[in-house]
């Protein structure tokens, strides 16, 4: 016994492989012999002659036992048991062969084993379920050199320009069909009349009196061009309107509803008490509108 | 002077002259473009010679040979081939829409944004437990034609699954730089109408693959009248999507308005089956070469 | 070296006539001399196998996935291409006779399979086997997932293509292998069949094909590290010698290796017992590994590609993964080497070792038809085909024969191959281009 005192001065007074202290004041031991994983004098393995755990060993769990009697012997030193795979049957096990050891061994083992079952069981479960992500590491540099190449090509596409030309290549390639709906008339007019030019070009001189008509037309896309200017504007209108439309068509629902019943209670509403339209601005938005609707359903009334 | 002659040893002094140079040289370039801007206005042709000769070198311009670009898809080649095929007999694509097992808040907006974007599909919250075979099983007997599923890792959507039910192929796309609508400045409000769709630059056969899944997955038979278009956009193995509205100015300018979303996709792999052999995948290696598109 | 190729994607048989060297994913390198698709039948009825007659050369016995078999004459004809001044031969396909019976494959065989099968995908029939059972190759042995084994004999002046038999086994099979390292005294066939928990199983097929009998069955390892049952799915298996010494007399003897789908390796002896005498895990994550050849001197090599050597301690093969992998080992799972390191982008469907220890022919999923020396693990060929490839043979090793004399110096050959190529374009500014080299190139390639 007095060599374990010496061992356990030397580890707990100066230096110890196995020991690591944690920042937080704890102090564990990595020993893979240890039953409880903290320095402690009770846990030591090595500061004890007289010691038992319980290990898991490629899949299956061992008791492990170590008595003074064996110490002489380094390589048969660790007595190894293996436990049953019925758990109950298992604690059984480690009752009868630590029968007259201390409360601690006893109850330490079998918490072990207890940790290491539920831990096989987790593996198990884990290891039964379908990996639905495909798990790929993806280094820092990497990363940088894919968002750093996304953005120039983001710059290289030149996407708006792109998407122009395409677009602009379906409508004189007549891909709109002969009436596009999403073309302006005169726009398409034009177009049109490109196209007729092309044809032309192509036919013969008996239609140079359509050529004549065709400077008409020059005429009429200068006078178009004027409009031309205020174009920005103009789309800026539609996309306000083309989003109004849809917004206001509910708001004329909803006004149409009020007006409805409004017109049947306004007669008795304006009749009652003035003081009750007083109050109601609080809770009805469209109470100008309705202040100039009412005097005009009054005079009706009379 | 030249910059390297600058041999003052007061710091402050040194960068006071060469920002003093600087200044004169970009004086000079200015001046000469406005002069060439005045000549070439004058006389255009100057200009168009110009622009034939001072052609930039590009990394597109670039690229390396790939055979695979100018050959044709042989016909009914593909399992996405016939499924597009059948679309064009007016069997519209019906699509499955979910999301990763425990997904966060931002895997449903993307949702919603996706609900927008695709024809006929159904979004169903992904439960815990449920096996991709079992999955697509159902999905099968419910007639749906495609899965998509959204992968969000750490509160971001970081990709995209396309799978064509019901036998694959399967696509992998890597997704980032996703802009919500609200934060694109003056974005327009989306209508109902069907938008057109506009694939640019799907060039070699894996490209062409690509560009077959977007066609078929996103609407077809356009509404006109809608002038709104997605567009997914290839550049250098990055496919930018896109959607706006436009409008013809003139016959030769186009005003376009965001609708929104964007993002950006990279496909990372691409298999046969539900996510079995491997068609192509991604590797880091490949990164290696900036000429070599896979696209 | 002239190639015929199974593409499903179109159903049809694409041959590729290169020499050595060929690159076509290079621009000046040699490019594939012909490339044409023949007897294309669509993606529904797409070919899986065929078998080619060693006896009567150019009668082919093809399967296709709709489930006919099909007897086809292939003839070589003369192809003279004036403008490169060389001359090659080209196929041409002639039917003769085919069977077209609906139980030759069964989809409903596997549709309760499906319900249980890992995969997710759902299960298609298909041919897995055409093994000729005698030597005047008038007799077959075809087999399918689905476990049906079909008997289907020529007649003698193989004009004919008829069924005689057709016998059921447990499904589904990934493979069937014959044993023909040795002919039985009795006239019986051997084969072994295994698949998607169908533990590797050996047949006895009597010399009058009327009955199939199972005589030993394989037993599954001990559970794993978890106590969990290790899954059965063996993938491919190719035969050795029987040990030339058996001790016990009276037991069957034979050595066989397996490779399955949660990558292991089984090595089994059936004098040692029904486990396996070794069973290596030879890839990390169990990804599932595909095929299986053996390299080895080319007399050691059987037709089924079973090696005539009794020593199980040492052999070397060859497998693929699903990914993209062709991968040299040792029998005890030491890896020797990787073909076509990072050239390879998809899944390989098929390999075949040629001429002993000298190509390894390669197709697979990306498209593309490789060949590789097998001991230097060089890429020797490489050729785009167009469309994904699921069968290859080598018809013919020897390469077109160049107008001018060929020079040792591979350099000198492409550049050789780059003058035709101009000739071709008949754009001299072209050819000074190319002829110039270097920076000039690049703007070719722009044009």
């Amino acid at each position: 016994m007095s060599t374990d005192d010496i061992v356990w001065q030397v580890i707990n007074q100066s230096f110890c492989s196995h020991r690591i202290k944690t920042p937080s004041g704890q102090i564990f031991c990595r020993d893979p012999y240890n039953v409880t994983g903290l320095c402690t004098r009770q846990a030591c393995p090595l500061a004890n002659s007289k010691y038992a755990t319980v290990r898991s060993h490629k899949g299956k769990i061992y008791l492990y036992i170590k008595t003074p009697e064996r110490a002489h012997t380094p390589a048969k030193l660790w007595e190894k048991i293996k436990l049953s795979k019925n758990y109950v049957k298992a604690l059984k096990q480690i009752d009868e062969h630590l029968l007259h050891w201390n409360n601690f061994f006893r109850h330490k083992c079998k918490q072990r084993f207890t940790k290491l079952t539920q831990v096989a069981i987790t593996e198990r479960r884990l290891a039964m379920r379908e990996e639905e992500r495909h798990y790929v590491g993806i280094a820092p540099k990497v990363k940088r050199r894919e968002e750093n190449r996304e953005r120039k090509a983001l710059a290289a596409a030149k996407i708006e320009k792109a998407i122009e030309t395409e677009l602009l290549d379906r409508l004189k390639s007549g891909a709109y069909g002969d009436k596009p709906l999403n073309v302006d008339e005169k726009v398409w007019k034009k177009v049109l009349g490109k196209l007729d030019d092309e044809n032309e070009d192509e036919n013969e001189e008996e239609e140079d009196w359509e050529e004549e008509s065709d400077d008409g037309e020059v005429e009429y896309v200068a006078a178009d061009e004027e409009n031309e200017f205020v174009d920005p504007d103009e789309l800026e209108k539609w996309l306000a309107d083309s989003d109004r439309e849809t917004s206001s068509d509910e708001d004329d629902s909803s006004d149409d509803d009020e007006d409805s019943s409004d017109e049947e209670g306004s007669k008795k509403r304006s009749k009652k008490a003035a003081s009750k339209k007083s109050k109601r601005p609080k809770v009805e938005i469209e109470f100008e509108e309705e202040t100039e609707l009412q005097p005009a359903e009054q005079e009706l009334a009379h | 002077m030249a910059a390297e002659e600058i041999r003052v040893g007061n710091k402050m002094k040194r960068q006071a002259l060469f920002a003093d140079l600087k200044d004169e040289k970009n004086k000079e370039r200015h001046k000469m473009r406005r002069t060439r801007a005045k000549e070439e206005r004058a006389n255009p042709e100057l200009r168009d010679k110009r622009l034939k000769e001072n052609v930039p070198q590009t990394i597109e311009s670039m690229r390396e040979y790939d055979e695979t670009i100018k050959e044709d898809v042989e016909e009914d080649e593909d399992d996405l081939m016939k499924s597009f095929n059948n679309m064009a007999n007016g069997k519209p694509p019906k699509i499955f829409l979910t999301t990763n097992v425990n997904a966060r808040k931002c895997a449903y907006e993307f949702a919603n944004v996706l609900i927008e974007i695709l024809p006929n599909v159904t979004f169903v919250k992904r439960k815990f437990g449920y096996k991709l075979k079992e999955i697509a099983d159902m999905c099968i007997k419910r007639d749906f034609t495609d899965m998509v599923i959204i992968n969000e890792d750490k509160k971001k959507v970081t990709g995209l699954t396309f799978m064509h039910l019901p036998d694959g192929p399967t696509f992998y796309f890597k997704l980032s730089s996703y802009v919500e609508i609200q934060k694109i400045r003056g974005h327009g409000k989306p209508t109902s109408h069907i938008p057109e769709l506009i694939l640019n630059n799907f060039q070699t056969r894996l490209g062409k693959t690509v560009g077959k899944l977007f066609q078929s997955i996103l609407p077809q038979n356009p509404d006109f009248e809608g002038r709104q278009v997605i567009t997914l956009h290839n550049q250098r193995d990055y496919i930018f999507f896109r959607r706006h509205r436009y409008i013809f100015k003139e016959t030769e300018r186009v005003g376009l308005q965001e609708l929104g979303p964007q993002f950006t996709l990279k496909l990372k792999r691409l298999q046969r089956g539900l996510r079995e052999e491997t068609e192509w995948e991604h590797k880091t290696e490949m990164d290696k070469d900036k000429k070599k598109f896979y696209l | 070296m002239r190639f015929l190729i199974g593409c499903p994607e179109n159903g049809s048989i694409k041959e590729i006539i290169c020499n050595i060297e060929t690159d076509s994913s290079k621009k000046d390198s040699i490019q594939p001399f012909h490339s044409e698709n023949s007897i294309s039948e669509g993606s529904n009825n797409k070919i899986d196998l065929w078998y080619s007659l060693k006896n009567d050369k150019g009668k082919m016995i093809i399967s296709r996935n709709n489930g006919v078999l099909q007897l086809v004459n292939r003839k070589d004809e003369l192809k003279e291409v004036e403008e490169k001044q060389i001359k090659y031969n080209v196929s041409q396909f002639e039917m003769l006779d085919f069977i077209n019976e609906d139980d030759l494959l069964s989809n409903k065989r596997l549709e309760p399979l499906f319900a249980k099968s890992k995969k997710r995908t759902k299960l298609l029939d298909a041919f897995i086997c055409i093994s000729p059972l005698n030597k005047e190759e008038t007799k077959y042995l075809i087999g399918t997932k689905s476990g049906l084994i079909h008997i289907v004999e020529l007649n003698d002046t193989f004009t004919k293509i008829s069924k005689t038999i057709s016998h059921e086994v447990r499904a589904p099979l990934e493979f069937i292998q014959l044993y023909d390292n040795e002919e039985s005294k009795d006239g019986d066939y051997i084969f072994a069949l295994g698949g998607e928990e169908n533990l590797v199983k050996l047949f006895k097929l009597s010399s009058d094909f009327q009955t199939v009998k199972q005589f030993w069955e394989a037993k599954n390892v001990k559970n794993d590290r978890l106590d969990m049952r290790v899954p059965v799915w063996p993938m491919a298996l190719k035969f050795l010698n029987p040990i030339a010494d058996a001790k016990e007399k009276d037991k069957i003897n034979y050595q066989f290796v397996t490779i399955t789908r949660f990558s292991h390796l089984g090595v089994y002896q059936t004098q040692h017992g029904k486990k396996p005498l070794h069973y290596i895990d030879i890839l990390p994550n169990r990804d599932p590994l595909t095929s299986l050849e053996f390299v080895a001197d080319a007399e050691l090599i059987t037709p089924s590609g079973n090696l005539k050597s009794s020593d199980i301690d040492n052999f070397t093969f060859i497998t693929t993964d699903t990914r993209k992998d062709v991968l040299k080992y040792t029998n005890k799972g030491r890896l020797l080497g990787k073909y076509g390191k990072s050239d390879i982008v998809g899944a390989v469907n098929y390999i075949k070792n040629i001429s002993g220890d000298k190509y390894l022919i390669e197709v697979g999923l990306d498209r593309y038809l490789r060949v590789f020396d097998i001991n230097s693990l060089k890429t020797l060929i490489k050729v785009y085909v167009g469309a994904k490839a699921h069968f290859v043979e080598l018809l013919d090793d020897e390469d077109v024969e160049l107008p001018q004399p060929i020079s040792k110096n591979p350099k000198k050959r492409s550049k050789q191959a780059i003058l035709e190529e101009a000739e071709k374009d008949e754009d001299p500014e072209a050819l000074w281009d190319e002829l110039e080299k270097g920076p000039k190139k690049a703007k070719k390639s722009k044009q």
